[in-house]
């Protein structure tokens, strides 16, 4: 059995507006998005931004209760699940978020951050091993020097605090990680030793991941399988490993020929969307990459395209693919 | 951009130290450099190296009681040295000649006023519109960073935006009031590949069109490949090399930017799952900073000469400066 089954998922946040404030319109940010993750498997989830890639990572760690549909882990229903009844999930499930600096307490130092995390998460570890020693562990794993520890969030760099916030991830332990551009403002040889390192969690514990980005290379590299999203749907999932050559939707494809290059030799103009994404107000009655795809038919805006299976571990959702 | 035009700003010497609960440390060490009309200077290199410290400093926005420059540090812009300048005159200097798009959107965006409010205060500090041309400005900027439906987004508060979003608003608001020098600092790292190939062409239509220079930071060797004439390589606080962009990913000189330029994952089957190439160790900790070259503990070439004295950065050859005793050979490609 998957250890994660998500079912038509669906996070719509109220808009208000007007003289007296009322709820004048909805924000459709997750539409029904289903998928599976399997034990010990990266997810890797790419798409436009403002896509609902964040609102689904939250809505799965709960920060978020989901509007409609609902989410399985480990075989148990956490969609609607109480305060008491997540406390056990949130030690076993952790998110790193986009923006380190609004989810770090400015007042605390690293250490006192990191300690509050494993004294309240692991307990009966914290009783027989030192503290100290396990944060030190935590930071020197992100790739930061021990003395990082008694220092504050706002002495470090951006890419420092994305690191910390990795830190205070892993220091519940958890089985399933969600990793919100865990590595996007990262050099890239600190992108590759964190990507090396959740790969190595990976294969000694078992740690499962859903990995959000919005960087294709990355997502090509690490991942096992990628859902695409398009205005708060997915739009293709397949597997990572031949990525370049089996990508079918209009969207995808064009993410692979917007990738950035490797060599100023290769500079080209840009390939360059025409066109607008619709409002997620009120959302298209048909397919909502139409309004930019390059192949769209007239049928496209009439009605969505369903996401079906076009061949084994391949899914799409475009009337115009095979 | 040619050499024989003037640059629009000069960066000489400049250190930059912050006062913290355990002592002094200076997080850049003279940090030279000219930046052109009409360019795009690439500033790459290790995470916490100084990159966004160097353009704060450039812009004087660090906190005036945790920080401070060190003696005989310049920033020449205008025939002023704006690490003396005043207040008043920063204030003239920021958001209209100079601009500046921040990493973290968020904590540069207000979050009690709505997305257009900000950028009505932009406006209003910058131009002489009137309320109503002002809002149908706004719009058209935010139109511009393809900001999906903007009249709407315009009433929105930054915490209802996505990542993506805010960044775009902060670049609309420094793209407001057509600067001199525009410094971005990972301005599309929280953004698809489609979007960002559109800031980068808008970027790049800014540059032709008003011959803005423009100070581009990035980790992404990709965005730099793509849009950069020139690169500067920082590590541990100080410039290790600059380069012409094509020399340097031909040819990197510094054993630092050879190694950077390797750890980029690559795309295809072939590489699929594998461990990626690393720089083993770690940067060493400003408080505890080493005699000599300060790659030396992570660098394949290093002998005993580099452990005891740090190299000067050198030009090296035409437009090309670096800071090592025993610098690549100009032929070596990289990969
Ligand atoms: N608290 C909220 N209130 C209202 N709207 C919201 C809220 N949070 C998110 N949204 C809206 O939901 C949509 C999806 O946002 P989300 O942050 O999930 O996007 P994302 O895919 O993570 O984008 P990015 O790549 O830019 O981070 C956006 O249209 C956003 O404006
Ligand atoms: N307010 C501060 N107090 C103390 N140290 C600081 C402060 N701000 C930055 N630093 C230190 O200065 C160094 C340079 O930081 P900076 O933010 O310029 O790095 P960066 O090159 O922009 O890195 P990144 O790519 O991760 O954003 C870092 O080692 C950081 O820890
Ligand atoms: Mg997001
Ligand atoms: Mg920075």
């Amino acid at each position: 059995m998957s250890l994660l089954q998500v079912e038509g998922l669906e996070m719509h946040f109220p808009v208000r507006g007007g003289l007296l404030n009322r709820v004048v319109a909805h924000v459709h940010a997750v539409n029904g998005v289903s998928f599976e993750v399997q034990r010990g498997e990266i997810l890797g989830v790419v798409g436009e931004s403002g896509c609902g890639k964040s609102t689904l990572g939250k809505c799965l760690v709960r920060l978020n209760t989901p509007s409609g549909g609902a989410f399985r882990y480990d075989g148990v229903d956490y969609t609607h699940a109480d305060h008491e009844e997540l406390m056990d999930y949130r030690s076993r499930v952790q998110m790193v978020f986009q923006d380190p600096y609004s989810s770090l307490n400015p007042r605390l130092t690293i250490r006192d951050c990191l300690t509050e995390v494993i004294l309240f998460h692991r307990p009966h570890e914290a009783e027989v091993r030192d503290v100290d020693e396990m944060v030190l562990e935590l930071v020197q794993k992100v790739g930061l020097r021990a003395d990082a520890v008694d220092k504050y969030p706002h002495e470090f760099s951006g890419g420092q605090r994305q690191r910390i916030g990795i830190a205070r991830a892993l220091a519940c332990n958890p089985e399933f990680l969600i990793a919100d551009e865990p590595v996007s403002a990262l050099d890239v040889s600190i992108q590759a030793q964190v990507l090396n390192l959740l790969m190595d969690l990976k294969d000694e514990f078992g740690l499962t991941l859903i990995f959000i980005s919005h960087d294709l290379k990355v997502i090509e590299h690490f991942c096992d399988r990628v859902l695409v999203m398009y205005l708060g749907n997915v739009v293709e999932e397949l597997e990572c490993e031949t990525l370049h050559e089996s990508a079918q939707h209009p969207y995808t494809r064009a993410l692979l020929g917007a990738n950035p290059i490797n060599h100023p030799r290769e500079r080209r103009e840009l390939t360059v969307l025409e066109g607008d994404v619709p409002s997620p107000f009120d959302l298209p009655p048909g397919c909502a990459f139409a309004g930019r795809c390059p192949i769209a038919e007239p049928r496209c805006s009439e009605s969505r395209p369903p996401l079906e299976e076009k061949r084994s571990g391949h899914r799409a959702a475009c009337f115009l693919v095979e | 951009m040619s050499t024989e035009t003037k640059p629009v700003l000069q960066v000489e010497h400049l250190s930059t130290c912050f006062k913290t609960d355990q002592g002094v440390v200076t997080a850049i060490d003279d940090v030279s450099f000219d930046l052109y009309p009409g360019e795009t200077l690439g500033i790459v290199g290790e995470s916490g190296s100084g990159k966004t410290v160097t353009s704060k400093s450039i812009m004087r926005l660090l906190p005036e009681h945790l920080s401070f420059q060190k003696e005989g540090s310049v920033v020449r812009f205008e025939g002023k040295n704006l690490v003396t300048a005043t207040e008043d005159e920063m204030r003239e200097v920021r958001g209209a000649r100079v601009a500046m798009i921040f990493q973290e959107p968020m904590t540069s965006l207000n979050p009690v006023f709505t997305i257009g409010w900000q950028l009505d205060e932009a406006l209003k500090y910058h131009t002489d519109l009137d309320r109503a041309a002002r809002k149908q400005r706004a719009i058209e900027m935010l139109k511009l960073v393809e900001m999906p439906n903007a009249e709407r987004r315009f009433d929105e508060y930054p915490h209802q935006l996505s990542g993506g979003m805010r960044q775009r608003v902060m670049i609309a608001m420094a793209l407001c009031c057509e600067p001199d020098i525009l410094i971005a600092d990972e301005p599309t790292t929280a953004l698809d590949v489609t979007i960002q190939a559109q800031i980068l062409r808008l970027m790049d239509d800014l540059k032709h069109k008003t011959n803005t220079a423009i100070m581009l930071i990035t980790h992404d060797l990709g965005v730099v490949a793509q849009t950069c004439d020139r690169v500067l390589v920082m590590y541990a606080g100080r410039v290790v090399e600059s380069a012409p962009v094509h020399e340097l990913f031909d040819a990197p000189r510094h054993p630092y930017t050879k190694a950077l330029l390797q750890s980029i994952p690559k795309s295809g089957r072939r590489e699929h799952g594998k461990r990626l190439p690393t720089i083993a160790g770690l940067v060493p900790s400003l408080f505890d900073l080493p005699p000599g070259c300060r790659f030396a503990a992570r660098c394949a070439y290093r002998d005993e000469h580099c452990d005891a004295v740090e190299p000067e950065l050198v030009d090296d050859a035409p437009r090309r400066r670096v800071r090592c005793h025993y610098p690549l050979p100009a032929e070596e490609v990289a990969r």
